[in-house]
């Protein structure tokens, strides 16, 4: 074993001198024999010990990259989220493809035994294609974020388990639209074999690539993406209770099975609890094989030697990063905020008009609320105990704006602090209110939706944000991100308006991690586009400010949608109207503050009581413009007519985004710059 | 004539261990002890380092036949790169000082945009 193990070592090191260069070659080669020989001989070292320090020494350096090639280790924190997203991406992708595929051959096609295999591998090849067109484009993208300069070959293998945890995620999604939860344990052991398989793997296709013998990588892929696929199946196999056929004497039973349903997870839709072995086989290596093609696409990719013309250009960050960004909103952490904050406004919109708004108010109940001769219908019992559709028929109107409103104003913001242009967020965040018209008006509001128009969410912005990468950069920056606070700071106290819609009813957790994360949210960008855009110097640390506001609509929105203050209200009208009153008037203040905090004033506490009464004054103009809006323009497209109901979000919208764009000019007109002030 | 080397914080961590004691050589088996870095990373930065001036690399000078081992290569930091290296050092070290610090010296940051 031990001459195994040095001969080993030894290929091992004449593998990693051949990529040095030629001068340094017989220096190298003379000083690493003399190492592994001084790892071979350590007193007090048992053997095996040895042996394994003989071979992770020769090893580590058949996988580095010599000096001169450059490498940089895979940035984790900005490229996880897009390895996360890839097998969403290739999800979608081949949805749009095999999904004609199957249904093509309707109507005219037999299906004999020959004709069924010969879609199957029809299918696979197209998933397989997909998967390394989707692998190689987001790889190409992280390439081009990190200068020119490929990924080492180490960062290769750790790149594969976000693709691994993102394939899960699907599984569970899919999983969780038809509540199949029995049989997950399959899910889970090819995950844990792919996570133990894949990395080295993929280094090794990647070690291949890196030294430009990228056909043999390719070739060294596609051998290894089926057999990886075949192992974990049997794995699976071999782990499942006893099966007729298995008893039956036929060993390879389970071949049979394999790749019967291509289509990832969709085919979950069929299956029922309790779920055998026999009905996962169809569905599973889809999955593998996707996981496998699709990192080791990544592979080749991102260990490829660049031209020197690719090398020596400039990222799109760089060549699109203005001047005149100040210092705090340059650092990573600010615009990355700010995406995380989109991708949660998305997330609450799907969770709100796919699960909240049939549970609280049926949305198909508005048309029906008015009889064709304008009487008005009684409510009707909604999907939770005790609640009906009155309460939620405008509130969850209101919250899908809010949350759509909120994942723009996020992603503009996040564009405004890296320096890119705005228009592909505007058009993603009117997608996103047509799919929402369009689901709303086809009455298709139902929880099986949910992953589908989650994932679709976050792909649209992936989009949005990838496509603001190759225009050219904005122009005034700090104008936009003063539009988008005070816009912020004038929807914050007005997001808990819907108070009165709850009652004396204990909002559901679900309902309030909506109803209270969206100006949680919206509070969080306010303080970081004040912090941003401020004459006075940042008190530091940064984070302080944000997060301390934040608390506040977090717990007090918490506390405020309590039923125990419905209790305490019920008796006694002139509180409860002021209660209610108090979100509607504090916008005017608010918005005074924000101001004043980004000019660098003072506002003194003085003025509070007259600047409330000119909230509830705005107040009232904003409910009646919102009404103008959505009667006239919002509820005519989402349900074909218009209603009674008096919203206050799109009126809210409107009013906050002139009162923050005239701000926005004004400020931005006077600003002197204010040299840095030593002493 | 030295090169300048990019700074990253493997770099640092040998040249901090090499300025410990110029003068002495030292192999790669001990480099990889005293920064804990594998080989891998550790080979690539010598030779970085050599090409840039900062090192150069010296034979042990024995008979292996009567040592029973092969001779050792030992690096030490040139001149040149013992100024240049505690520089480099010297400026990481500041720049990765807290924020805090700077308030010392009363220097302000400048405003936002």
């Amino acid at each position: 074993m031990n001459g195994v193990s040095q001969r080993i070592a030894a290929r091992l090191l004449e593998a990693a001198v051949r990529r040095w260069p030629a001068h340094l070659r017989e220096e190298l080669r003379q000083e690493w024999a003399g190492e592994l020989h001084a790892l071979g001989h350590e007193a007090g070292v048992v053997a095996p010990v040895r042996m394994w320090r003989q071979l992770r020494f020769a090893a580590s350096l058949a996988l580095a990259r010599p000096p001169g090639a450059d490498a940089v280790s895979l940035p984790w924190l900005g490229n996880t989220g897009w390895l996360f997203l890839a097998p969403l991406l290739t999800l979608v992708a081949a949805l749009a493809a095999l999904v004609p595929l199957q249904v093509l051959p309707f109507g005219w096609v037999t299906y004999t035994p020959t004709s069924t295999a010969l879609f199957v591998i029809e299918n696979y090849l197209v998933e397989v294609a997909l998967a390394a067109v989707v692998g190689t484009l987001l790889a190409r993208r992280l390439l081009r974020r990190r200068a020119g300069r490929p990924v080492s070959v180490a960062g290769c293998g750790w790149a594969t388990l976000p693709l691994i945890a993102g394939l899960l995620a699907v599984d569970v999604l899919a999983r969780g639209t038809n509540q199949v939860w029995d049989g997950g344990l399959f899910a889970i052991v090819a995950a844990l074999c792919l996570a133990a398989l894949l990395p080295p793997l993929a280094a090794g296709v990647a070690a291949l690539s890196a030294r430009g013998r990228r056909g043999l990588a390719i070739t060294l892929a596609a051998v290894a993406a089926p057999a990886l696929t075949l192992a974990i199946s049997y794995a699976m196999v071999l782990l499942a209770p006893q099966t007729p056929a298995a008893a039956a004497g036929r060993p390879w039973w389970w071949l049979a099975y394999l790749g019967r349903e291509p289509i990832l997870s969709i085919s979950y839709y069929e299956m029922d609890d309790p779920l055998p072995i026999e009905t996962v086989l169809p569905v599973l290596p889809g999955f593998v094989l996707t996981a496998v093609v699709l990192a080791l696409a990544h592979a080749i990719r991102l260990a490829r030697p660049l031209s020197s013309a690719a090398a020596t250009a400039p990222t799109a960050t760089e060549a699109s990063q203005p001047s005149d960004i100040p210092t705090v909103a340059r650092d990573p952490w600010w615009h990355r905020t700010a995406l995380a904050g989109a991708i949660y406004s998305v997330l609450a919109w799907a969770v709100t008009l796919t699960y909240l708004t049939p549970n609280i108010g049926v949305q198909s109940s508005w048309p029906s609320r008015v009889t064709p001769d304008g009487r008005l219908l009684p409510e009707q019992p909604a999907g939770w105990p005790q609640w009906t559709s009155e309460e939620g028929r405008l509130w969850m109107h209101e919250l899908q704006l809010s949350a759509i409103v909120c994942a723009a104003l996020c992603l503009l913001c996040a564009a405004a602090y890296r320096g890119r242009p705005v228009l592909p967020t505007l058009a993603g965040s009117i997608a996103l209110l047509a799919v929402n018209m369009v689901v709303v008006r086809g009455g298709w509001t139902t929880p099986r939706l949910l992953p589908w128009l989650a994932a679709g969410g976050l792909i649209l912005g992936i989009a949005a944000w990838s496509a603001s990468t190759r225009r050219r950069p904005i122009g005034r920056p700090r104008r936009l991100v003063i539009t988008i606070t005070v816009l912020a700071a004038f929807l914050v106290p007005g997001s808990f308006f819907p108070r009165v819609y709850v009652a004396d009813r204990q909002a559901p957790p679900a309902l309030l991690l909506v109803a209270v994360g969206l100006p949680t949210i919206l509070t969080i960008l306010a303080a970081m586009g004040v912090l941003a855009t401020s004459t006075l110097p940042p008190r530091r640390p940064l984070w302080r400010l944000p997060a301390t506001l934040a608390l506040l609509p977090a717990v007090g929105g918490v506390l405020y949608y309590h039923d125990r203050l419905g209790h305490v209200l019920t008796g006694q009208p002139s509180l409860a109207i002021l209660f209610i009153a108090v979100p509607l008037g504090l916008a005017v203040p608010v918005v005074v503050w924000t101001i004043a905090a980004i000019s660098g004033r003072r506002v003194s506490l003085f003025l509070a009581p007259p600047l409330f009464l000119a909230g509830l004054a705005v107040a009232a103009g904003t409910i009646a413009s919102a009404a103008v809006l959505a009667r006239l323009l919002l509820f005519p497209m989402e349900y074909g007519q218009t209603y009674d109901g008096l919203p206050y979000v799109p009126g809210a919208v409107a009013g906050g985004l002139l009162l923050g764009y005239v701000t926005a000019v004004r400020l931005d007109r006077a600003r002197s710059p204010i040299p840095s002030v030593p002493g | 004539m030295t090169e300048r080397v990019r700074m990253t914080t493997s770099v640092a961590q040998v040249l901090a261990v090499l300025l410990e004691d110029p003068e002495t050589g030292r192999y790669g088996l001990e480099l990889m002890q005293a920064t804990g870095q594998p080989s891998g990373t550790l080979y690539p930065i010598l030779t970085r380092l050599q090409e840039a001036g900062w090192l150069r690399a010296d034979w042990e000078d024995i008979d292996p036949s009567v040592e029973g081992r092969p001779a050792r290569r030992y690096h030490r930091l040139t001149p040149e790169g013992v100024a240049a290296a505690s520089a480099e050092l010297a400026a990481l070290r500041a720049k990765l000082r807290p924020r805090g610090a700077a308030g010392a010296t009363g220097f302000k940051p400048a405003p936002g945009w």
